[in-house]
């Protein structure tokens, strides 16, 4: 914390943001981005060959997990984002400290009393495959 | 104004609505007969809301959200559903699967985003006051690049029952208006507790904003000005918290070393929650079926795949790489640690300040297509994710122009103290505005 | 070969209303969808709201396993992708559940036993699916989500059965607990599912999942045993599966490799806050449980150790048997525990079935020998068979003058009565027994003595009927 006049400060702040080095670590990435190195590697690498680095198998496996779909053809622009936004994420190697927020609120409840249900139409009417009552979905086995 | 109906059929040429309710109904009370714009993700009994995603197309919910029922009992008229970034997942309304917003500023540039429909209907005067969500900058984003006033209340204290999720534990739905009275005023219609909404804050707002902020004490974080900052967005900025020294605060400059991995520790965390979130769009009780005859697993993936736009669904498989076994502490627990810090940081500060003042964005708004490369656009978040990550208020009042495009002056204050974040941006808007 | 199995018992908790809504619970006889709302729904941006009365009933299911209560516990999604549910996620508890470190002890395969409860976490049901399309292959699902939010306990023990039969004791055990700390409702269809784990010493571990009956329990595990058992004396391995037990056939069968693949990605509830809830704990007084009801029967009513295990291994066993106790706690406990549970169980009937008033009404005309035991057991049939038919039934009384099986009189000065008549009749027909009898062949009374019931269509009581015959006979008549 520092205190002084504004004029003293505003020059300080100036000359903040006109020096590159200033404490704003949280642009590394962005930085590293610019450099263009990250789409250097040529696409054949595996995840072996290049430590810490996203293969187009790996996006499909990872697609998978989600179960989402992907286009053959948008595998490379997935593969190519998920490198650039993973590294970026890398940063948070160096924090330090724990999880546990000390401050939340805990114990939130509601009695065991019925409260009305949807009536039948307002459940059944956003479906668009329905019989009897049930939702229809696709066949799980 | 008793009970009635009012015709909504505004020129909507930025296509900042999704669609518009005509006639509209209203109600008595302190809003009665006020045009309400309300972003798509929030639910609307009767009126289609999308998220502006297909996968939610046709979808209309049989509940209203809890700060439609307070709207409603205050006599606002609820008027339209506004466009957004899909599920809120971008910072230009660019993302919107029924097309982009324009900036009524300059039609060549984005709104931002998310709430950029509503910042957009509130800064074309098509309606006084607008319901925006925010959960990395969604409501102060596009205030500032419109030039508008929106306000992302404590985390509680506005009732998140019938938002759509996308990051529960970083959205907040809050007011927007063209200055700092009406923002002020839809506030003290939506918040209070909400026994529906577990982390609701049993916290009324019923403030009337005051411009008296002598003594008190402006922290300004050097990170705020760091690079990446558009130095002419600085220098305005700037000359804003001048205004507000000359009002009567005092400045303080001082460091927030979690800025560091703010921005990451955000990404990570509501990807995260996303890619759980999302998961309930299987076509099956709403929205665009998915094919019956197919099997399950093949059916869902692909009625995700045409649902979803591009950058959902990198979200969606980030989150889910973030949170799979292997990847979880080195990215989902580290981020938690990492958000812990960042409220650490401003528990430190607001020890020493009452608020803390910075610009909301880094630059002035964009060119359309200037923010494709996602990480770019993940990057420009970085001032108004704090807020986020820490639950506490924050406010973006336009402050002046860059080369004729607003900018926004962000004030962020302490864990429920919405009251004094609104005192000092009006304040700031009394004073530059005399 | 040792056989080593460790359970996971899902119960639905009893409350009125679901985990995290208020819809009511009491779905089982409504049509599908009609105990469903935007919270169990799933539908965008429901939140949930958790139901105390569900964490009071999980805490005493804690305390009665004696099980510590962490400070805090935590609810977390359990990710996947399934139309049961709404969500796309359970909410569940993962790495801080609400108790930890318990036991239940039990009656097991070499006396009394102890096993070690690992977790009691809380969850919700999903919804239930219904198959269309032929068993083979459905051609797509009927989803319902009546079921979807009811709360459930997950009780998970260490692997300290050691055969199937101790497995089914030990849920038998579990099962009266619920039941006597008023949390639970094992009648109510498909309110207990079972995932088993078993191996032999020294061999993988293989998962049966979603048994959905106590009997089936062991029947599944008897099943893997035996199929464990012939693997390895063929020389093969056992490989570390997951295991579906197919009710209707009584086997096993392997479900594809890919369930065990699954990668469900918990993460804290971010709608729900954390529980703190350790100090509830001393608050919660405890109900008489099965050990101490089962001394007590001992105690109070004289009861043998089998008879009041038996009685007290089921709640309602325990109240009805109390209820018709009354003057004569022995005949009581006889009467409920080698008559009552057996004809039951033929019928395939509930105790909570029989009104205790009709039971007792038949205890004191067999106590007050108006009726035989014989035609005592007989009366019960056709009582039971009237319950199961109707819901309810005549007054045993009306039953007994109906069939018309009132015990006759045998002490008439003059030997006119029914018991002496029908005695002479027998012995006037059987000359050859009477001539076995009177060398010295003791057991033609035997004969005679059945002879004699029959006559009487078993009105006769049988020490009357001995005594007649031994002085008929006597008298050399
Ligand atoms: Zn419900």
């Amino acid at each position: 914390m520092q205190n002084g006049k504004i004029g003293a400060r505003l020059k300080r702040i100036i000359r903040l943001h006109e020096l590159p080095s200033c404490p704003a670590s949280w642009h590394n990435g962005y930085k590293r981005q610019r450099g263009g190195y990250l789409f250097s590697y040529a696409s054949g690498h595996s995840r072996k060959d290049v430590e810490g680095m996203i293969t187009e198998r790996d996006v499909e496996h990872i697609g998978m997990l989600a179960d989402i779909a992907i286009l053959r053809e948008e595998l490379g622009e997935f593969t190519a984002s998920f490198n650039r936004i993973l590294e970026y994420f890398d940063i948070l190697d160096q924090v330090t400290g724990d999880e546990t927020d000390e401050d939340v609120a805990v114990n939130v409840f509601r009695e065991d009393e019925v409260v009305p249900s949807l009536p039948p139409d307002d459940v059944l009417s956003n479906a668009k495959e329905t019989e009897d009552g049930f939702f229809r979905a696709p066949r799980v086995m | 104004m008793a009970e009635g109906t009012l015709t909504f059929s505004p020129d909507d040429r930025y296509n900042a609505f999704l669609r518009t309710v005509s006639p509209a109904r209203y109600g008595e009370g302190r809003l009665s007969g006020v045009p309400v714009a309300v972003k798509d993700n929030i639910s609307t009994a009767g009126i289609e809301t999308t998220c502006g995603s297909r996968i939610l197309s046709g979808y209309v919910p049989p509940y209203d959200a809890t700060v439609i029922t307070l709207l409603k009992k205050a006599g606002a008229a609820i008027v339209g559903k506004t466009n957004m970034d899909e599920f809120g997942m971008g910072s230009t309304t660019e993302n919107s699967a029924f097309g982009p917003t324009k900036n009524p500023r300059d039609e060549t540039r984005v709104p931002g985003g998310s709430s950029g429909g509503s910042a957009a209907a509130v800064a074309a005067g098509l309606v006084p006051l607008a319901l925006g969500t925010d959960t990395g900058g969604s409501i102060r984003c596009p205030a500032a690049f419109c030039g508008i006033v929106g306000l992302k209340p404590t985390y509680g204290r506005v009732s998140r029952y019938g938002l759509v999720a996308y990051a529960n534990s970083l959205e907040q739905i809050g007011p927007m208006a063209a200055d700092v009275a009406h923002v002020s005023l839809l506030m003290s219609v939506i918040a209070g507790h909400d026994p529906k909404d577990s982390t609701s804050l049993d916290a009324p707002y019923a403030h009337t904003p005051s411009p008296d902020i002598r003594g008190t004490r402006i922290g300004v974080p050097e990170e705020f000005f760091g690079e990446g900052v558009d130095p002419r967005v600085a220098s305005v900025v700037w000359d804003a918290i001048s205004l507000l020294e000359r009002k009567g605060a005092e400045i303080v400059t001082c460091r927030m070393p979690s800025m560091a991995y703010a921005l990451a520790a955000y990404y990570v965390t509501c990807m995260s929650e996303a890619s759980s979130n999302l998961a309930r769009y299987d076509g099956v009780r709403y929205g665009p079926p998915a094919d019956v005859r197919k099997p399950w697993h093949e059916a869902f993936q692909e009625r995700r795949r045409e649902g979803f736009g591009l950058e959902v669904r990198r979200r969606i498989m980030i989150g889910t790489f973030s949170l799979s076994s292997g990847y979880y502490g080195k990215y989902y627990a580290k981020a938690q640690a990492a958000r812990q810090n960042v409220r650490k940081d401003f528990r430190r500060l607001f020890a020493e300040v009452d608020v803390i003042a910075g610009p909301t964005m880094p630059t002035v708004a964009f060119r359309f297509g200037e923010k494709s490369d996602p990480l770019s656009m993940y990057l420009s978040d970085i001032l108004t994710v704090p807020a986020n990550l820490a639950g506490i208020p924050a406010i973006s009042v336009p402050c002046g122009k860059v080369e004729g495009l607003p900018v926004g002056l962000q004030i962020m204050g302490r864990w429920l103290e919405d009251e004094r974040v609104i005192d000092v941006a009006y304040a700031y808007e009394q004073g530059a505005n005399p | 070969m040792n056989v080593i199995v460790g359970l996971e018992i899902h119960c639905q908790l009893d409350t009125k209303t679901k985990l995290f809504c208020g819809c009511s619970t009491d779905y089982r006889t409504d049509g599908p969808n009609t105990h469903v709302c935007p919270v169990c729904l799933g539908l965008p941006g429901s939140l949930p709201v958790l139901n105390r009365k569900a964490v009071e009933y999980a805490l005493r299911v804690a305390k009665a396993l004696h099980c510590t209560v962490p400070e805090e516990s935590v609810f977390a999604r359990k990710n996947y992708f399934y139309p049961d549910l709404d969500k796309g996620f359970q909410i569940t508890q993962y790495d801080k559940p609400l108790a930890v470190s318990g036991y239940l002890d039990i009656e097991g395969d070499e006396g009394e036993k102890r096993v070690r409860i690992t977790r009691v976490h809380m969850e919700e049901d999903p919804g239930r699916l219904v198959h269309k399309g032929g068993t083979d292959r459905p051609r797509y699902s009927l989803v319902d989500y009546n079921r979807a939010g009811i709360p459930l306990i997950e009780i998970v023990t260490e692997p300290d059965l050691r055969s199937p039969k101790e497995a089914r004791r030990f849920l038998n055990k579990l099962r009266a607990t619920l039941e006597y700390l008023g949390v639970f409702d094992s009648e109510k269809e498909g309110s207990l599912r079972v995932d088993a784990n078993i191996s032999i010493e020294g061999s993988e571990r293989v998962e049966i999942k979603n048994i959905t009956s106590y009997k089936g329990v062991e029947k599944a595990l008897t099943f893997e045993v035996t199929r464990q058992k012939n693997a390895l004396r063929r020389g093969q391995k056992i490989v570390r599966e997951t295991r579906h037990f197919v009710e209707a056939r009584g086997v096993t069968t392997s479900a594809r490799s890919k369930e065990m693949e699954q990668d469900y990605r918990y993460f804290p509830e971010p709608d729900l806050c954390p529980l703190r809830v350790a100090d509830w704990v001393d608050g919660i007084v405890l109900p008489e449980l099965p050990d101490a009801r089962r001394q007590r029967f001992m105690d109070q009513y004289g009861l043998s150790l089998i008879h009041a295990r038996t009685l007290t291994g089921d709640l309602r066993l325990a109240e009805f048997y109390e209820k018709v106790a009354g003057t004569d706690p022995a005949l009581a406990a006889t009467w409920v525990a080698d008559t009552l549970l057996g004809e039951l169980n033929y019928r395939d009937m509930s105790i909570s079935s029989v009104p205790p008033d009709v039971f007792s009404g038949l205890l004191s005309l067999v106590r007050a020998r108006v009726i035989t035991d014989r035609n005592g057991v007989d009366v019960l049939r056709v009582l039971l068979d009237e319950l199961k038919e109707k819901g309810t039934c005549e007054s045993p009384e009306a039953c007994v003058e109906r069939l018309g099986l009132r015990a006759l009189p045998a002490d008439s000065a003059g030997g006119d009565d029914p018991v002496t008549k029908a005695a002479r009749e027998a012995l006037a027909e059987n000359p050859r027994a009477v001539e076995d009898y009177q060398n010295g062949r003791k057991e033609a009374l035997n004969f005679l003595v059945g002879q004699v019931m029959r006559k009487t269509r078993g009105c006769a009581k049988p020490a009357d009927v001995n005594r007649v015959l031994v002085s008929l006979l006597g008298k050399g008549a």
